[in-house]
């Protein structure tokens, strides 16, 4: 059984979690400013790391906070979980 | 007589017909299901610093509890963890509508959300000696006494069905919480598992 360690309500089962994809990406500050191609880069292009991957769960099913993850592609080893707003941990796979 | 019904707005709920299908079952196992007909049922959201906890507190005459997967109760309220921000109040003394009012006259100074949610939820009592058996067949959290006591609430996933499962009693008695239209699912599985469980009693 796969179990993520929700910052609030400690280690779940997976099924109660999704995914929200890549975390960290912030919203450009000048969005009048920004060419096709930055704003491409914004909305569409994700890091697709091999090994460390930080990125947002929710855990739709128990306290409905979203968090962040950090996840070893290759292994799915869940190396860190941090609320929202917290500074990622230096991790290396 | 058809016409004796007109204008009587009795509350039917989703398992009324369930509860007459009682096989003995969970009798020899040591578990009861029971239908629970609470009366108000308020989903209250805020960020709960000391006034916000103090303005319910004075209402109410219960706590916000603020330490996750906790319940405060007084005698006719229980307040349920759900989330750092979100709580479920239940009121037995009061309908959904009059506890909405009373938390929202509460919350008036305040962020907040508060919402009448009496007749969205059903509420599964499951009770008896083997009510963490029954339970444990298709839900993950640890309910061993160490870990789970009454006071203790968590919403997590019962057979694929969305929960907010509250123990009460030592017996153990467990209330849970699941939206009206996983009632009836709910229902049927949980006395589908009390049953299989007579078989593994009767090899022991
Ligand atoms: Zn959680």
């Amino acid at each position: 059984m796969f179990q993520i360690d929700c910052p609030f309500c400690g280690p779940r089962w997976q099924v109660e979690f999704v995914c929200g994809g890549e975390a960290h990406i912030e919203r450009p500050i000048n969005p009048d400013m920004l060419s096709d191609d930055e704003w491409a880069d914004y909305v569409f292009m994700r890091t697709n790391s091999k090994g460390m991957h930080y990125e947002r769960w929710c855990h739709i099913h128990g306290c409905r906070q979203w968090f962040n993850a950090a996840r070893d592609t290759v292994s799915d080893k869940i190396h860190a979980t941090y609320r929202m707003g917290e500074k990622p941990p230096e991790l290396s796979s | 007589m058809p016409n004796k019904s007109v204008g009587e707005s009795k509350k039917q709920g989703a398992l009324d017909h369930c509860e007459h299908t009682g096989r003995p079952a969970y009798i020899e196992v040591g578990v009861t299901l029971t239908q629970m007909r609470p009366t108000g049922l308020v989903n209250v959201r805020v960020r709960p610093d000391n006034l916000a906890v103090e303005s319910i507190r004075n209402k109410l005459g219960c706590d916000l509890p603020t330490v996750p997967g906790t319940v405060e109760s007084s005698s006719d309220c229980h307040i349920l963890w759900i989330g750092p921000t979100e709580w479920l109040v239940t009121m037995s003394s009061c309908e959904g509508s009059v506890a909405s009012e009373v938390l929202s006259a509460a919350l008036a100074e305040f962020h907040a959300a508060v919402n009448d949610v009496s007749d969205s939820l059903h509420i599964i009592r499951v009770s008896g000696e083997d009510a963490r058996l029954v339970l444990e067949k298709g839900c993950s959290l640890d309910l061993h006494q160490r870990e789970f006591r009454p006071g203790r609430c968590a919403r997590s996933v019962i057979a694929k069905a969305t929960v907010l499962l509250h123990q009460t009693d030592d017996a153990p008695s467990f209330e849970l919480y699941v939206d009206r239209s996983y009632a009836e699912y709910l229902w049927r599985w949980l006395e589908d598992a009390a049953s299989t469980l007579v078989g593994v009693k009767r090899q022991e």
